[in-house]
């Protein structure tokens, strides 16, 4: 699907060219690579256990030992935050992992389906719209009781019908092309039109919203986290931490500061990568 | 009239170098264009996709963006003045003022969310000074000029609500709104249908003489530059290859590439065989090849070629070509010109063999209607009646032509019979099963019969499928083939439709317009149906690749047997290709017959009409704005009377009443009551055949 060639997207120079015309996606994936490599290898990075309990040391500020200071038991926050991108990255690409899969496949089959179909699955969507995502989410994340893996269903079932309707509203202009008919004059299935000519077709958008909304993921998987519904202690959690870090703000503000700096680059390089990705997938301006 | 090459001249190019930066390098889409136009003159501007006209005619102007593009070399003088010394304000005041431009896309150019008239004030407040009220009395007056109906209804309209050929003549309107000196008009007609392409022509040519404007004229159509222009100017990649008066361009050309492209126009070549083309593709632009651009492509070419020639002027005459074959100290022009005498003419196909007769396709009454809209019980509000009572037989082995103009109901024709729209009423039965009642299963069986080619290759193609997959995918789809034996049915395929096997890897964007085609039509064969249904397969194409594919599906026809439905707006691709016609009109078929027959003398008004408006390079006369007789009928409400009625000069009493289809001469079916009395045809409006077009074969150029 993605080619090689001069002019493709893994053609080294076409990148670099790229990189030029808009240095905000560079800077968005360099962010991201550096919250993924914490990730990754949080183990050898982080300096200290993230859970090891100092009561001797706590709400130290920032030191040499401990570049972000200490919380109030005296666990180091370095490394929290670098362990704590495994809970935040990890539920943000999970939640739209799922969201994106099912809602995708959803609202594929109801753009080609049309009809009475369509209606029933769209009305349904428009329900779940008409709530506020924050309310509906902390709704169903209470209903499920607090943990932060019912938090990640919570807001995966809340983010599903705007995958639902981007990728309707492509399926809608692409049944209409001729190679789709095409593929109804010698016979195929609905399924396998979806499968080998409407999904492959509606991704680009769809990569695209998805890159925007793990930034999102994140931020509501943080305010479900601050609010006590999703990571409980001692999991080390950005959204808890800023949680916990707030009534320590005014004496000791780099408790709450750091986490909440890394949920701000984590978030806000998704976004830019979401953004140069959209121009770089858009055939129209590859072409130049 | 000649050219004049005088610094007065209204539009004045010399010498024009303009590049797109891009990823791969400048392109220089224009490279040292001359272009004069005088006062007065109606000029041409010819060529094929991508060779340039569109950039030059915009750059006169500078319409381009200015990031985009640069102009590397040349001046730009128009009425004279440095186009290129001009600030953005006084360019302005130019545009509009001075010149004014049509363009091809007539809905893009309107504002949709304004009124027509407010549109049309305000292009004239801007210009001129005028009140409201004056300017009403104008914009009515303009409107009146352009011979539209109801011009105080029209001002009140929005686009939308007003025909392709209606929105065209309100851009001509706004135009000549500022009486401007200079017109540059962009493929105008395009977009529109012969009759009315033939009313928007007559009208321009007639205001462009009322008010002496020079008028610039882009189009890739020949034949309306026959029909329209003094002098002309052929593009190839970026050049004008040749340039002179329309009679002498069109002709008697000078230059391999006017010859060859006007000898692989179907309109002069012997029905069903092969048309000339011309090899190759048109070089890249990044970075051509040195020489002569037409250097790899040209019968002629020889060692000389691999210099750039200049615009050689032809012995005696105004017209230079920019060819060495003009150079008469040539010492190598003998020798090029016995080898291009040499270049092989297409062999002549075998004569077809007999239609068998049997009835492969019948269409039996069919009617299809949609509804438009809903009221408040979810009902519909009214409906667009597309097809209303079509009988047709599809022989075995027989091509049928279907023509007609948009909206007469042909490509849902086109659809009812592939299996894709469910009819209204009738039946369409194909090989004694109804189509439109058979359980699915068994339909899925008999699709593999029947297969179709669409218009757009672009489109007609999954971008992110892999050609070799496209072409296979009915065989996965049908039969469930594994990949490997896909494969090698893919190269098989292939090389039936021309394409190089060895690219089958590669994605559609990274093919020309014409190997898409190709591509679909091998998707199509896939299967090995008995019928195609080819939905205007070369109307997005340029002529010198629709020779390309004709000559393909002609060859294929006869050598795997096929059927073609063939739906064209093009009636002289119909008289090439087909064996039989059906004219339609308004969603009925009102002509039936042998294509030649039906060509040659028509015998229904409407298809009269039709043939009176197509341009033809044989037939240099007068546009005649009587010809004028307004636009298809809205089919949303049917005339109880013969369909054509209003629009029918030959109408008389009798013809309020619907008419049928009766057997007529020839083996003929006519929807007309009268066509046994109408008067003989050519009518009078076709008796001063104009000059006939000996396109030379390649010898005939040793005599310039």
């Amino acid at each position: 699907m993605i080619s090689v060639r001069k002019g493709g997207l893994l053609d080294g120079g076409y990148l670099w060219y790229q990189v030029r015309r808009s240095p905000l996606m560079a800077v968005g994936t360099l962010l991201i690579l550096t919250v993924l490599i914490c990730t990754a290898f949080a183990p050898w990075i982080a300096p200290h256990d993230p859970n090891a309990i100092n009561l001797v040391n706590r709400l130290a500020p920032p030191s040499f030992e401990h570049p972000f200071g200490t919380d109030e038991v005296g666990r180091d926050l370095f490394s929290r935050v670098i362990y704590g991108s495994r809970a935040s990255v990890g539920i943000g690409l999970a939640i739209v992992a799922i969201s994106m899969t099912i809602g995708s496949a959803i609202g594929a089959f109801s753009g080609l389906a049309g009809g009475r179909t369509d209606t029933v699955i769209m009305r349904v969507m428009d329900v779940l719209l008409s709530f506020p995502p924050l309310v509906m989410a902390m709704a169903l994340a209470a209903a499920l009781g607090p943990s932060l893996f019912n938090a990640m269903l919570a807001i995966a079932v809340v983010r599903i019908p705007f995958y639902v309707r981007l990728a309707r509203g492509q399926a809608l202009g692409l049944r209409e092309r001729p190679y789709v008919r095409a593929a109804v004059t010698f016979g195929a299935r609905p399924l396998g039109i979806v499968q080998r000519h409407i999904l492959p077709n509606a991704l680009a958008p769809i990569i695209v919203q998805s890159t925007l909304d793990i930034g999102l993921a994140i931020l509501t998987a943080s305010a479900l986290s601050f609010i006590g519904l999703g990571a409980q202690q001692p999991t080390a959690e950005w959204g808890a931490m800023v949680s916990t870090g707030r009534q320590f703000l005014l004496d000791q503000w780099w408790y709450p500061t750091f986490p909440g700096l890394a949920i701000l680059l984590t978030a806000g390089g998704f976004n830019l990568l979401g953004d140069g990705l959209r121009d770089l997938l858009d055939p129209k301006t590859r072409a130049r | 009239m000649t050219s004049t090459h005088t610094a007065d001249a209204p539009i004045d190019l010399r010498d024009l170098k303009l590049e797109f930066p891009t990823y791969g390098g400048a392109v220089r889409a224009i490279d040292g264009v001359s272009i004069t136009v005088g006062k007065g003159e109606v000029v041409g501007l010819v060529g094929e996709s991508g060779s340039g006209k569109s950039v030059t005619a915009m750059s006169i102007i500078r319409l381009l963006p200015p990031d985009s593009q640069r102009v590397v070399g040349g001046r730009i003088s128009v009425l004279g003045r440095d186009m290129l010394k001009l600030s953005e304000g006084e360019l302005q005041s130019v545009r509009g003022d001075d010149v004014a431009m049509v363009f091809q896309e007539p809905m893009n150019a309107l504002n949709p969310t304004m009124r027509i008239g407010d549109q049309l004030r305000q292009v004239i407040r801007r210009h001129q000074k005028a009140t409201e009220a004056e300017a009403t009395a104008r914009a009515l007056e303009l409107l009146r000029d352009m011979r539209i109906g109801d011009p105080n209804r029209v001002l009140r309209n929005y686009p939308f609500e007003l025909s392709g050929g209606m929105r065209q003549r309100i851009l001509l309107a706004m135009a000549f709104s500022c009486r401007p000196d200079v017109l540059i008009a962009d493929e105008p007609t395009t977009a529109l249908d012969v009759t009315i392409q033939a009313q928007v022509l007559a009208l321009m040519q007639q205001k462009a003489r009322e008010t002496g404007s020079s008028v610039l004229f882009i189009t890739h159509d020949m034949a309306v530059v026959a029909q329209l222009c003094d002098r002309v100017h052929v593009m190839y990649a970026g050049q004008v290859v040749e340039q002179g008066t329309t009679e002498e361009v069109l002709y008697t050309p000078q230059h391999p590439y006017t010859q060859a492209l006007l000898r692989s126009l179907p309109e002069l070549a012997e029905p069903q065989q092969p048309l000339p083309t011309i090899q190759g593709m048109v070089p890249n632009l990044i970075d051509p090849p040195a020489g002569c651009r037409f250097r790899e492509r040209c019968h002629f070419s020889h060692q000389r070629c691999h210099e750039m020639p200049d615009m050689l002027q032809a012995s005696g005459t105004g017209r230079s070509a920019r060819c060495w074959l003009l150079d008469p100290d040539n010492p190598e022009r003998e020798d090029a010109l016995e080898k291009g005498r040499q270049a092989q003419v297409p062999a002549p196909l075998p004569p077809a063999a007999a239609q068998d007769g049997d009835s492969l396709l019948e269409v039996q009454d069919l009617k299809v209607r949609f509804p438009v809209g809903a009221d408040w019980r979810g009902r519909p509000r009214a409906f667009v009646h597309a097809l209303n009572g079509v009988d047709l037989v599809l022989r075995r082995g027989e091509t049928l032509a279907v023509v007609g103009e948009s909206g007469c109901g042909k490509s849902t024709l086109g659809q009812s019979i592939m299996g894709l729209l469910a009819p209204t009423a009738g039946r369409v039965v194909f090989a004694g099963k109804d189509l439109h009642n058979l359980p699915p299963q068994q339909m899925r069986e008999l699709r593999r019969r029947f297969q179709v080619v669409f218009q757009d290759p672009q489109s007609s193609l999954n971008p992110r499928m892999p050609v070799w997959k496209a072409i296979t995918e009915p065989l996965l789809v049908a039969e469930g083939l594994s990949a490997r034996a896909r494969r090698d049915r893919a190269a098989e395929l292939a090389r039936q439709v021309g394409l190089n096997p060895d690219h089958l890897e590669r994605y559609p964007h990274e093919f020309s317009g014409g190997q898409r085609q190709r591509i679909a039509i091998a998707r199509a064969l896939a299967l090995q149906p008995d019928l195609l249904v080819l939905d205007e397969p070369t109307s997005a194409l340029d002529v010198s690749v629709q020779a390309q594919i004709l000559n393909l599906l002609l060859r294929l026809k006869q050598e795997f047997g096929l059927t073609y439905l063939f739906i064209t707006h093009d009636v002289s691709v119909v008289r090439h290709v087909a064996d039989r016609v059906a004219v339609m009109y308004l969603g009925q078929v009102v002509e039936l017959g042998p294509a030649q027959k039906v060509i040659e003398a028509p015998q229904h008004p409407y298809t009269r009409t039709l043939l009176r408006s197509v341009p033809e390079l044989s037939r240099r006369r007068e546009l005649a704005p009587a010809d004028l007789h307004g636009e298809l009928p809205n089919n949303t409400r049917l005339p109880s009377s013969c369909f054509f009625r209003e629009r029918c000069r030959y109408a008389a009493a009798g013809c309020g009443e619907p008419q049928s289809l009766t057997a007529a001469p020839d083996q003929r079916l006519v929807r007309c009551h009268r066509s046994a009395e109408l008067p003989p045809w050519p009518d009078e409006q076709l008796g001063d055949a104009g000059q006939t077009p000996e396109i030379p074969a390649p010898e005939s150029t040793a005599s310039a």
